[in-house]
Order: structure tokens, then sequence, then C-alpha cells
């Protein structure tokens, strides 16, 4: 079944206007759409406060199907739930697009952003009206309190020049059967149930955790402008946690996401088995790995930390593009991102080209997981060159405007809980002359010699911009060797044009995208292993902790007694 | 001095079966034994500070929730969970970690910890893991706390209250009792709540409502190095109902409905049901519709209901043993032993044995608490005088011992708490002849009307001395009773001003109806399933005033159905 795809009908309706369409040709059986349709018509006609204006957009997201979540540790479930929902999101918008009440932060607890709330899953038409009616209200109010606020805020500050609030775009009509599909919870507890019984084969892991979270439903979408979209909503991510200590007494917690858009593409039983092995496994190295006082020199990021390399030096650095003004003024949190300012300038190697495709299903036949048709502002997902040889030509896009950008480029994500804003969907990152992986730990042994090191680094998950796995690659025989404890110290902007080469392979990651200030995307980054010519690593500040005082139960009996058996 | 309690080391055998019961081990409490023995026996031994007590309690949770608005279903939701609290205790009972921290470090002092879950099966291992983990974060944090409590007592002035921090209690408890979760047909009763939340549509003047079944079987195992080992459990299920509205000038206003019962069986026929929620349609309306209060001061009746929420907050609270002694407290009633605190026709007492009050179920009902101390009846006030307080295993001056009243949620330390709070009255009047007593008393005190309280809701605020002492109680319907025999009329926006104790000396008469109020209260100590009872009550003197109204204004549209698109 092909699902996280919308249905290829696009009918765009032929005008822009600021007015209810008069009735768009909606699925006739689609009790939800009718209900949505006719709450939002009655308020865009008849909502107004006192003398005040009223909205001049409006739009609702109804989200609803199964949730499930299946938690487990060391053999046993913790926790097992699977139910039904559907929640609301309304947005209002008062003003005009030139000014309204968006791209502001009022001060004050719960006083921005949309409108949420859920209602009966039971498609009753009634009740989702009810809700709708509630949720508009309330967030109508708000919004006039931020306008009049963010008006006071212009004032304050003698703004006078401004690109805009709300971009126009063309409303989409775009209808996908929805696609709910049941979990098959017994099976499931047992498949979790078994991988968090692979940490009884490791001793060193003082704690661990196994967790299943599951979505299936449909996601619809009208907005005032006559836009009105259906799709399939499906998310199944399993996530392995881990805590332990070194053996210096320093803690260390990892974890691990694994992201499926569906049930087809999870991997047999075998192979999760032996990725949670796999996992487990790097864990135990990081405890018997040894620090570093002080190293300068090459590192390759490689697989997941190549991802997150490029995610925190280019991703972080052009989402969001417009900021938002912030009434408290005391955090930047919302400030506009540092490159913004670069565009058309270097901000890589010339040899490196990035591209944000949210169109493309898969990668070398994996499912990328930023994979989307309509962003959440129902405006048709793009692919979006960022950067050309080297040179930042694109920014995440959604209906905010800049002054460099007036439209949207379909970027427009959040995720259910927040304001939409210009985020990533699939970033792919390619080089004009890769070289074989093994080519590139040589290159990185042949400068270690030169520089006089014994040994290189390749760090292969970061947080952040922590290394979490990181190796020593020996320089004189490529040996490898675990390192725990180490931080970078001072990266800067320096080391996208400090890369020296890039590997043939590439590896997909898909992750769960936060960024400042902003609520989590799905995201896929696309990368290839990378070589940077010079970085600063350091042990780390972190202070060691006491050992348990007793040892692990099952271990201590496990030695005295090698019956007890292994589920 | 250095007190070491024994150990028992258990097998992990079947000895709380029931003598004739078929004997099935259960792997949870034995796992709990196995960690807790091995736990203690190495720790004890350790460099630092001893470890001279530990409990493991594990509190399982089962349950359902179905909810419904407008005749449609918002909620299907099961759940179950497990739950481990660790209680360890370092140094030794005259003075250990967890003796209160004053001055200018009190401020981080919270009892406050993680809630921790658990697997939900039986597998000792997985358990075992667990308990290993939570023991060693609780014993190192132990320790740094009695670090600090020691140089807390050499730097801070001596306390008032030197009542060494553990009690010395009798027989540790081994006891078992399994509730059965019941069997419940899912689909029937969710048909029924979405039935009961239809009958709120087509009310213009409703801007929310809903109705709810809820039920929740807790399962608690407890097992201490004291020897104690026992396994306990409650049903809780609940029927209910809520309406809200708000008025043009921005008050909130709502009903709100519950039918606590532990059988399906006990619960209140359809046309019961039908009857209170049509009454609280019309009180809904009769109170969007009322005028605003003026200040008052003059005799009221609290009504049973009413007037039990109201000695919970107010009294009920203010005699919770460590508030006789936390230095932060207010401690109103510390030095009140032995004199008049209620009218003396007045005795209450606390009773989590009792299991229903006069046939009704009682919320507040358990056998032991959660410091494995079998519940107790304790006599507070006996015909007006205060005698006792609610006791856990903190001991203050004059009460060196628990009297089963140490109580919490999972993930919080335990204090001591209300179970069922019983007032009752030597002297008692039908209420039809209560309301004539206050009628006359308006002609004494030369007052133009008096106010009935039918519903009052309690809200847990603060009783430290920093702050106003008040476990605040809010009043949700009222009533004016004019002296000359006009019909009673509705007020809302009413706010009892100051701290109302004083109205418990001015308790004139009682009525011969005791009624039973069932919810949770929220403490220090998380939320607790509690009960209260008491007739109905006039009262010579109550205060009160217009409350600070919300600044939200009603919706601007009315609700969709009926309005024209």
């Amino acid at each position: 079944m092909r699902r996280f795809r919308w249905g290829m009908i696009a009918v765009y309706a032929l005008w822009l206007g600021s007015a209810f369409p008069a009735r768009a040709a909606l699925p006739s059986d689609d009790v939800v759409f009718r209900s949505m349709r006719d709450e939002m018509g009655r308020n865009m006609r008849r909502l107004r406060m006192d003398d005040l204006p009223g909205p001049y957009y409006l739009a609702y997201t109804v989200r609803e199907g199964t949730q499930a979540f299946i938690t487990a540790s060391f053999g046993a479930l913790e926790g097992s739930q699977a139910s039904p929902f559907l929640e609301a999101r309304v947005q209002v918008r008062v003003g005009d697009d030139s000014f309204d009440n968006t791209n502001f932060v009022p001060a004050g607890f719960g006083s921005g952003g949309p409108g949420l709330g859920s209602a009966s899953f039971e498609d009753d038409y009634d009740n989702l009206r009810f809700s709708l009616w509630s949720l508009t209200d309330d967030t109508y109010k708000n919004a006039l309190e931020a306008f009049a606020k963010k008006k006071a805020f212009r004032e304050r500050h003698r703004i006078m020049e401004s690109p805009g609030d709300f971009s126009r775009e063309q409303p989409v009509e775009r209808y996908e059967p929805s696609a709910w599909v049941p979990i098959d919870r017994g099976l499931w507890e047992r498949r979790v149930r078994e991988l968090s019984a692979v940490f009884r084969d490791y001793p060193d892991i003082q704690d661990s955790r196994v967790e299943l979270s599951f979505v299936s439903g449909t996601r619809r979408f009208i907005s005032s402008e006559g836009s009105v979209v259906r799709g399939s909503d499906a998310q199944i991510s399993i996530g392995v946690t881990a805590n332990t200590q070194g053996k210096d007494g320093l803690r260390f917690g990892d974890s691990e996401g694994l992201h499926y858009p569906s049930w087809a593409d999870v991997p047999a039983q075998g192979a999760l088995l032996a990725e949670v092995r796999r996992f487990a496994r790097g864990v135990v190295d990081v405890v018997h790995g040894s620090t570093v006082e002080a190293y300068v020199g090459p590192v390759i990021f490689e697989g997941e930390a190549a991802a997150e390399f490029f995610d925190v030096q280019l991703v972080d650095n052009i989402s969001n593009p417009r900021g938002s003004w912030d009434e408290d003024e005391n955090s930047h949190v919302f400030d506009p991102p540092p490159f913004v300012s670069r565009l058309g300038m270097r901000v890589a190697v010339p040899w490196l080209s990035f591209v944000d495709d949210p169109l493309l299903e898969r990668y070398d036949g994996v499912p990328l997981f930023g994979h989307y048709m309509i962003d959440d502002e129902g405006v048709p997902a793009q692919r979006l060159e960022l950067v050309r040889k080297g040179k930042l030509v694109g920014l995440y896009m959604s209906r905010a405007p800049i002054r460099e950008f007036k439209h949207s480029n379909g970027h427009g994500r959040s995720a259910f809980v927040g304001e939409p804003s210009g985020r990533m969907g699939n970033l792919i990152v390619t080089p004009e002359k890769p070289v074989p992986l093994s080519e590139l730990k040589d290159r990185m042994r042949a400068m270690c010699r030169e520089l006089e090191l014994d040994y290189g680094i390749v760090v292969r998950e970061m947080g952040g911009l922590t290394p979490v796995r990181a190796y020593k690659v020996y320089a004189a025989d490529g040996r490898e060797e675990p390192l725990a404890g180490v931080e970078f110290v001072g990266a800067g902007f320096r080391p996208l044009r400090d890369i020296v080469a890039a590997s043939k392979e590439r590896y997909v990651f898909n992750f769960l995208h936060g960024s400042n200030g902003r609520t989590v995307v799905p995201a896929s980054i696309v990368a290839p292993a990378i070589l940077v010519q010079e970085m600063e690593l350091r042990k780390t500040e972190r202070k060691p902790e006491r050992m348990p005082y007793l040892e692990h139960p099952y271990f201590v009996e496990k030695g005295r007694d090698q019956r007890i058996p292994v589920r | 001095m250095k007190t070491r309690h024994g150990v028992s080391v258990f097998a992990a055998a079947c000895f709380l079966c029931p003598q004739t019961a078929r004997c099935v081990p259960d792997p949870v409490l034995a796992a709990m034994q196995e960690e807790l023995s091995r736990s203690f026996s190495q720790l004890g031994r350790s460099d630092t500070a001893p470890l001279y007590y530990l409990d493991y309690e594990v509190t399982d949770s089962t349950g359902l929730w179905l909810g419904a608005s407008l005749g449609a279903l918002e909620a299907d939701v099961q759940n179950s969970s497990r739950h481990l609290d660790t209680d360890v205790r370092v140094g030794s009972p005259q003075l250990d970690n967890t003796h209160e921290i004053k001055g200018r470090d009190s401020w981080m002092d919270s009892s406050q910890r993680a809630k921790v879950r658990i697997p939900i099966e039986g597998d000792v291992p997985a358990l075992r893991a667990a308990m290993w983990q939570q023991t060693d974060a609780g014993f190192k944090s132990a320790l740094e706390r009695y670090t600090k409590v020691k140089t807390n007592r050499a730097v801070t002035a001596a306390e008032e209250d030197r009542s060494p921090d553990f009690s010395q209690e009798g027989v540790p408890a081994r006891h078992s009792d399994v509730v059965e979760y019941p069997q419940i047909d899912q689909k029937l009763w969710a048909s029924r709540v979405k039935v009961y939340s239809a009958r709120f549509k087509d009310l213009p003047f409703v801007f929310d409502s809903g109705a709810g079944m809820e039920v929740n079987l807790v399962d608690r195992r407890f097992v201490s190095s004291e020897g104690a080992a026992l396994r306990t459990g409650n049903l809780y299920i609940r029927l209910s109902y809520r309406l809200s509205s708000r008025t043009m000038d921005g008050m909130d206003l709502y009903r709100f409905k519950g039918y606590d019962v532990d059988r399906l069986s006990d619960l209140p026929s359809d046309e019961t049901i039908r009857r209170d929620m049509g009454q609280s349609i019309a009180e809904l309306k009769a109170l969007r519709d009322a005028p605003l209060i003026e200040p008052y001061a003059g005799p009221v009746i609290l009504k049973n209901r009413a007037a039990a929420v109201f000695f919970h907050e107010i009294f009920g609270h203010r005699v919770e043993g460590q508030r006789q002694k936390k230095e932060s407290e207010g401690q109103t009633f510390t030095k009140k032993l032995g004199q008049p605190v209620v009218s003396s026709f007045i005795s209450v007492y606390d009773d989590p044995t009792l299991e229903r009050f006069r046939g009704t179920f009682l919320r507040g009902a358990y056998r032991y608490d959660d410091e494995g101390i079998p519940a107790q009846r304790v006599a507070l006030v006996e015909g007006g005088i205060l005698r006792n307080f609610l006791m856990n295993r903190m001991p203050i001056r004059g009460f060196p011992r628990s009297n089963g009243h140490g109580r919490r949620e999972p993930g919080h330390a335990t204090v001591a708490r209300m179970g069922s709070i019983i007032v009752e009255a030597s002297q008692a009047v039908p209420y039809a002849q209560l309301r004539r007593m206050l009628v006359e008393e308006l002609a004494r005190q030369k007052k133009s009307y008096g106010l009935v309280f039918d519903d009052i809701s309690g809200g847990y605020t603060m009783t430290g001395r920093g702050s106003a002492q008040a476990f605040k109680v809010q009043p949700l319907l009222v009533y004016k009773v004019y002296a000359d025999g006009r019909p009673d009329e509705v007020v809302r926006g009413v706010d009892i001003v100051g701290t109302p104790i004083a109205g418990f000396m001015k308790i004139l008469a009682a009525g011969d109806d005791p009624a039973v109020f069932n919810g949770t209260c929220g403490a220090e100590s998380g939320g607790v399933p509690v009960s209260a009872v008491s007739p109905s009550l006039l009262i010579s003197e109550m205060e009160v005033e217009k409350v600070a109204k919300s600044q939200s204004k009603p919706p601007i549209l009315p609700p969709p159905y009926g309005d024209k698109p």
C-alpha cells in the first residue's frame, strides 16, 4: 500500500479571494469536511468583536486516527496503549496580509499561536462543529490581543518597513482517500518485549528501554482562501535508549530512532534485533572507550554524524528565515537565523550542492521520513535549491515573506501543536567528485602522518555538535579505538568551508527535526561521509558520578547461575 | 543511637496466600522482597552513613476512561501502569535524611520525586533491575541530603519540636487482599455516556459539556526492611457529567456531578441521572441569570455536602501531623490540643476503615496506608475539643506513632492525609427546621436575608507561613433566603472572606441529613481519593464578598446547532 502520498488530482481554484468559496467540490460523504466548512463559513461571515475587525484568514486542520504506544524494558512490557483520537487546530489572522497578528511572540503564557483542541473521533458533525466554534472564538480573541500588542511593539520601535506578514498563494484542492491502518498490538507487544530483552546480554548497560509509537489516520485542512486538502497521516517509530556510566563514572546516554512511513517498510524482527544489538554494542564501546585531553586535526563525519553535521552547520542556519518579534526582547530564540544575510555568498566548499526535495519518497529504496506533498499551510511542496556550488541561493520559506523572498516554497511546516515556519523536508547533499569511503580514511591517515599525529578521528553519531560515538583511527595501521567523553571546541561556521573530501556512499538519516523555539517535524538528510580539514576536540567538562553501590541483580545471578534463560 | 531493625530474608514462597486458596506465588512481591533484602543487607554496610530503613511500594493502576460530548465519543482509553516508590532512610530514626531543611536553603527542599514506571508484567529480572536502579539512585540522594541535614542543623536555630524523624511501630503488617477488575460491557457503557452527553445538546447557554465513565483499579504492594509485606487494593468507579457556561461579564460557571461506587450495580438508575441532569441544567441557567452577590456578613447554612467539603478543606488539612511540626507551616491547631475548636455538640473523626456510610460508597476507604500501617479511626474532635492529629510515621511532639494516615500518589513522599473525614452532631434537627432556625436567626440579627451554600468546591492552596493560610473553598451554588418569606434567589460570584476557621465555633445547629462528598484531594503528596461526610450546618456568622472574575467574554457567536449558517 502506498501511503504518505497525496492524491494525484490537483484542481487549482482560479481566484484569490478573502471570502470563503461558494462551494468547493468536497467529497459528498465526508462529514468532517462538511462540519469544518460550515463552521468556517459562519465564522468568516459573522465573527466580529464589537467594532474590531473580524478575521481575514482562517484555517482549520483536523487530524484523526489511532495512536498506540508500547514500551518495554529488559524483557518486560512497561505499558501498552492504543486509542482513537481526533484533534483540531485553528489558525486565525486579523489585520491584513501586510500586517497581522503573526510573526510575533507576545509576552506571557499561552497568548499566541494556533488554537488546539480535541473532539469526538466518531466523525460527528455537531460535535466537531461545536469544538471548532469554541476554538475559533478563543483563538480569534487571542489573535486580537496579539495584534494590539504587535502594533504597540511596532510603534515603540518605530519600525517602518516590513516585507508583509502573509504571502499570497494559489489555493489548492487535493484529496486522497483516508488510509487508516490498524496495529496488531499482540504482535508488537511481543516484538517490543523481545527487542528490549536484547539488553540482557549487555552487563555494561545499566538502564535501557524500547518504545514503539504508532499513528495512523487522516489529516484534513481547509482555509478561508479556498484550499481543501485531505491526506493520510502515518508514522511508525521505534526508539531505543540506553543509559550507563563509563569506567570513570561519567554518565553516558544514547538513543536511536527508527522511523517508517508504513508497516511494509518496517524490517523483519530479525533485522530489528540485529539493529538493537548493534546499538547496544556501540554503547558498550563507549563504556570501554578512552578519552583524549586535546586534539587538533582532521575529522571524518560518517553516517548519521555526517547528517547531523549538515543539520547543525546548514539547516539550522537557513530555517525560519523570517524569525519573529519577541515582545519580551530578552531572548534571541526567535531572531532570523545567521545565514539570511549571506544569500549569494559562499557558505560551503564549491564542489558541494544542497537541495531539499520533499517530493522524493525514497532514496535508494529507503523511505524518506521528510516526504510530503502539501505543507502545513496548504502550499504544495517544492524541490528547493539551497546551495549551488558552495553558494547560498535558497532559504526554507513558509508564507512569512522576507525582503529577499516574497513567496513560500512549500516548506511551511510544524508539528500539530505549532505555528508553521520555514523548515526542512528531505535534504540531499551532493558532492561533485566523491571518493570511496575507504579512500576518505586513507586520506585522513595521510594527513595525520603529515601533521605528525598518531591518530585521526571518525565520528559516527552526534547529539547537537557533541560526539556521541567517536573513534580514534590510527595513522599507522588504520586500527580503530572507541572514544568517550569528548566535545568539540569553537566549531563556528568554518567547517562547511573546510571539507576536503566526501564519500560516494550516501547515508539516509531519518529523524525528527527540532529547531530553535520550534516544534519537531519529520525530516531526512541524505549525506555522504565527509573529511574536515581541522577541528578541535577536548575532554568533556562534565563531572563523573559514583558507580552503583551494588551490581545489577540480573548479572550477579547470571554470573552465579548460567541457567537463567534469556528470553 | 544506631538502631538496626531486623531484616527478614523472605522466602519468595506464598506466605501471603490464605491457607485455603490455591497458592499462586506473586512474582512482583517476590521480586520486591529479593531486591529489598539484597539491597538492605549490603547497603547497610556502606561507607558514608548507614542505611537503616528501606521500603518499596509498587502501585498498579488499571483503568478505563470513556468520555463523550454532545452525543459523540471523545475518549476511549484503557490504561494500565505500574509505578515504583522507594523510601530510603540513612542516619537513625532520631535524625535522618528526611529531616526538614530550614532557613535559607528551605526553598530547595522539595518532596517531589520522579514518577517511576516499571514493567507491568511479572518478570522478576526486569522488575528487579528497575528496583535496583531506583534503590541506588534513592540511596545516593539520601546520603547527599543527610549531609545537608546535618550541616543545616548545625547552622540554624534549634527546632521547637525535637521529635525524631521516624516512628517505631509494632509488628510489621503481613496482609493480602486482591481486588478483581470488574466485568465491564464497554460498548454498552460507551453508548450510555453518549446518550447522557446528548442531553446537553441544543442548550444555547451551555458552552461546554460532557459525560464520562471512569474505572480505576488500584493494587498496591508494599515491603519494608522491617518485615512488612502486604498487598491491598481498591476499585473506584465514577460516572459523571459536567456542563459550563460564562456570563456576559466574564464569570465562568459550572455544574458537575459524580456518582462514585465500587460496584457497577450501585450506580443510580437512568431515571435518577436524568432527573439530576435536569436539575443541573436548571441550576446553570439560574446561575447565568443570577445577580452578583453584595458583600455580606451574617448567618448561613452550609448544606450537607458543602459542609463536608468545608470541613475537609478548612479543618482537615490543618490537623495533618506534618503541619504541626514543619517550621514553615502556620500551625493553626498545634497548641489547641485539649481546647475547644468547634461548637461543643460537634465531633469529627477520620475513619478510612469505613467502606460505606449508610450504604454510600466512600472513596476515602483503605485498609493499609502507603507506609504499610493499618488504617485507623482517629477521633480528631470530641464534643468540640481537639483531641488528635492525623499521623504518618513522622512523629510530632506528643504523638510518637502513626495512626495509619500516611498517604501519597506514586512519585511523592508520603505525608499525613485524610481518608474519610466525618462530622457528627450530637443534636440534629430535620433540614426544614434548620431552615426555620436560619430565618429566626435573621430576625435576631436584623438581616433581611441569609445565605444557603448548596455546593462548594475545594482547592489546595497553601497553609504555609509565607502565604495566605487557606485551603481555599469556592462556593458554586448559593441561594439567598429572605427573612420575609419571598422565594429563594440564586446569587453568583460568592467568595468567602479570609480564613474561615472562626466559623467552626459559630455552628448553631446541625441537620439530621449527613451526606457523602467523594473526591480526589490534591496536596503535597499528590492526589489521593478521599471522602467527607457532614450534616447540614447553621453558622451564625460568615463573611462573603464578590469574587474576582475572569476577563474573558462569552463566545461571540452562539453555538452552531440551531444557529443560521
